[in-house]
């Protein structure tokens, strides 16, 4: 029997799935990336450094943010530039934002409806109003929180090389502090809400790889760390990964220790649940679910818990900058020869940067490596194992509980085709 | 007689994205409980982020495209869309401008794609094309990304059957009435005499020079602001910055008929 999806809506770029069955057995499982290649690297070449933050948040619309970041990290590296202290806290406060709008968006819009066999989401607002009104305040949260430290939500313009170009005043500090108490318990709420939906019931044991910060909850930058004992810095992993490409596909797959292996939030929960902010925690405990979750359904679950972690852990950064006021500050420093790469936990996992300059500050040689092209491979290791659990059910059936488990990962085939 | 058929019956309205970040898709729904209470006054038929039902409807009354076509069947698609639909709208710097992925068309394309796929590859590499390359538009709404309010604007004038006019005033002038320090008598690069308002000056709100993202407009002093430029930057440095959002063709174009002119 042959399974097809042609076009998996409700993911951010263009994607299908194609599996055969033989007898019962899962002959192959494969996801098929339509997205087409807009060469995001081959156009950086020869560009000058500053254009990179730039461009490359064009890779997508749903966490621009990242991807300028991790450029501009990348290039601080390359260039040997310390950002200052009150930079660092506009940088965490940003990426909180992006991790609450981004998970805002992925648990409740895109992934959830399928949860109640429901494919239009204007419906499920009707069907579920209350649950929708916490998605959208929780959701209005993070985008402000982007648009006022970025200067707007979709592809931020105030995060420059060096720091920031205009800091939020003291008055738009205080009004996000207040709507950030306000908003937490309905994260609270709504995270509760996914704690009592049902998952099917799914196990495969494989490799969960995020960033580790002996500080914090990592998202900004760590050094690597697995469910399998990992334990190095980024450069060497980033240096190891193998990026296969395929004739005929935009995506090429990445590949560690020759094993797939997963990112994202249940992948930052497994690893680091420990130093997840008060009531984020408390919730995740409170599920009693056995560490590591090996159940990749649970990974709204996850997002769902890491929203209430962000807010908590942007009242704290705001508190900071109500104490003592922030300035917009952007370091000197010498364009050179150089070469640099640096990670950060986008929303659906490690995002890699990596850029070569000559002396006069051009690119001379980049790369670009997303989690969802990290991911691509134990998806479709997951699907393969999780179509037997679907034998009495119609091929209507199957190709829907497919596209739930598709979905519930999260992919961005924009972020990985680039 | 046309504007009671439209109170009668709700607005079918098509959202489809090509290739793109899909950036401006994610600006309107960022605009939350706001767009989808707009959304409840159209019959959206089409917009594969928020529902995966078939494609069954035979006319649209408005049709969204964002993003660059690329591939064949794109194109295709593009097409088929513009036969279905009584009034085509693009969305965003790419489908009106070309976008971000048209720096390719000032490199040596084969060697762009090389640089990517080392080994034999299959994958497109046309030279990127706007949208009005392929089929008729009837109205843009620029920007990268679309300013979301400027595309609630348009919708709400279209369910009540309102005239919608494109902006016609450059960045200068809003980012005058915004108060913001003027980044061309700073020195610094600025397209913002130049180029469609209805950003609100965004980016300049952000002490960030305007990049043309909205586009030029057709009858501005391209020569005067060419002449202030070339006191700090070299014409390579012009030409890059416009690459950015696909408006180096068509500054080059102005610049050359203002010339003429001139003579």
């Amino acid at each position: 029997m042959k399974i097809k999806i042609n076009h998996i809506a409700k993911i951010e770029g263009h994607a299908g799935f194609v599996g055969n069955i033989l007898n019962g057995d899962v002959k192959s499982a494969k996801i098929e990336i339509k997205s087409s290649a807009r060469l995001i690297e081959g156009l950086l070449i020869g560009r000058h450094y500053l254009d990179a933050p730039i461009i490359t948040a064009r890779i997508c619309g749903i966490c621009p943010v990242i991807h300028n970041l991790t450029s501009i990290k990348a290039l601080e590296n390359a260039l040997d530039i310390r950002p200052s202290a009150d930079t660092l806290r506009l940088r965490k406060l940003m990426l909180m934002g992006q991790v609450i709008h981004s998970h805002g968006l992925h648990t409740y819009f895109l992934s959830l409806p399928d949860f109640f066999d429901i494919e239009n989401d204007l419906n499920f607002v009707q069907k579920t109003p209350a649950q929708a009104q916490l998605a959208l305040a929780v959701r209005e949260f993070g985008v402000n929180l982007v648009k006022i430290i970025g200067g707007r939500t979709v592809h931020p313009i105030r995060s420059v090389i060096g720091g920031f170009k205009v800091a939020p005043t003291k008055q738009e500090i205080g009004d996000l502090s207040i709507q950030a108490k306000d908003v937490l318990p309905q994260a609270i709420e709504l995270a509760n809400f996914f704690k009592s939906i049902k998952y099917p019931k799914f196990k495969r044991k494989t490799e969960y790889i995020c960033l580790k910060n002996k500080n914090e909850y990592a998202i900004y930058d760590g050094h690597m760390t697995s469910t399998e004992g990992l334990n190095i810095p980024v450069k060497k992993f980033a240096h190891n990964i193998k990026e296969i490409q395929k004739p005929y596909e935009t995506v090429k797959r990445a590949n560690w220790d020759n094993n797939w292996y997963m990112v994202g939030a249940l992948a930052r929960l497994n690893n680091n649940f420990l130093q997840l902010n008060k009531q984020a925690k408390n919730i995740w405990q409170s599920t009693g679910i056995e560490m590591p979750d090996y159940n990749s359904f649970h990974n709204i679950l996850a997002q769902a818990v890491e929203m209430v972690h962000a807010i908590e852990e942007a009242i704290k950064l705001l508190l900071k900058m109500q104490v003592k006021s922030i300035q917009a500050d952007i370091k000197p420093y010498q364009v050179k020869a150089s070469q640099g790469g640096a990670a950060a936990e986008a929303p659906r996992g490690t995002l890699y940067h990596y850029y070569e300059l000559t002396k006069d500050g051009h690119i001379s040689n980049c790369n670009i490596i997303t989690p969802t092209a990290q991911f691509i491979g134990n998806l479709e290791e997951d699907i393969a194992h999780f179509i037997p659990n679907l034998k009495k059910l119609s091929k209507t059936e199957k190709k829907k509980k497919i596209r739930m488990l598709i979905r519930a990962y999260d992919p961005c085939v924009s972020c990985a085709t680039h | 007689m046309s504007k009671k058929k439209t109170t009668k019956k709700k607005l079918k309205i098509a959202l489809v994205g090509l290739t793109s970040c899909e950036g401006c898709q994610f600006a309107i729904l960022d605009l939350g409980a706001k767009i989808i209470e707009v959304f409840q006054k159209v019959e959206l038929v089409e917009f594969k982020l928020i529902e995966e039902e078939p494609i069954t409807a035979k006319y649209y009354d408005l049709c969204f495209v964002e993003g660059s076509a690329i591939t064949k069947e794109q194109i295709k698609l593009l097409k088929y869309l513009r036969k279905k639909t009584k009034k085509l709208v693009v969305l965003g710097n790419c489908a009106a401008l070309g976008g971000v992925w048209e720096i390719k068309n000032y490199q040596d394309k084969e060697k762009t794609i090389r640089y990517i796929y080392r080994h034999y590859t299959t994958v497109p590499n046309p030279d990127i094309k706007e949208v009005d390359n392929f089929v008729k538009v009837d109205y843009t709404l620029p920007g990268c990304p679309i300013n979301a309010e400027e595309f609630l604007q348009y919708l709400y004038n279209e369910i009540n059957a309102l005239p919608n006019r494109e902006y016609d005033k450059p960045v200068c002038y809003e980012c005058q009435l915004n108060k913001n320090e003027c980044l061309l008598q700073k020195g610094e690069i600025c397209f913002g005499p130049v180029t469609r308002g209805g950003c609100n000056s965004v980016c300049l709100n952000s002490a960030q020079g305007c990049m043309a993202c909205r586009g030029l407009l057709p009858n501005a002093n391209y020569e005067s602001l060419y002449k202030l430029l070339r006191k700090n930057h070299t014409d390579k440095e012009i030409n890059k910055w416009l690459e950015i959002f696909g408006v180096r063709d068509d500054w080059e174009k102005n610049l050359k008929k203002n010339k003429k002119l001139k003579k």
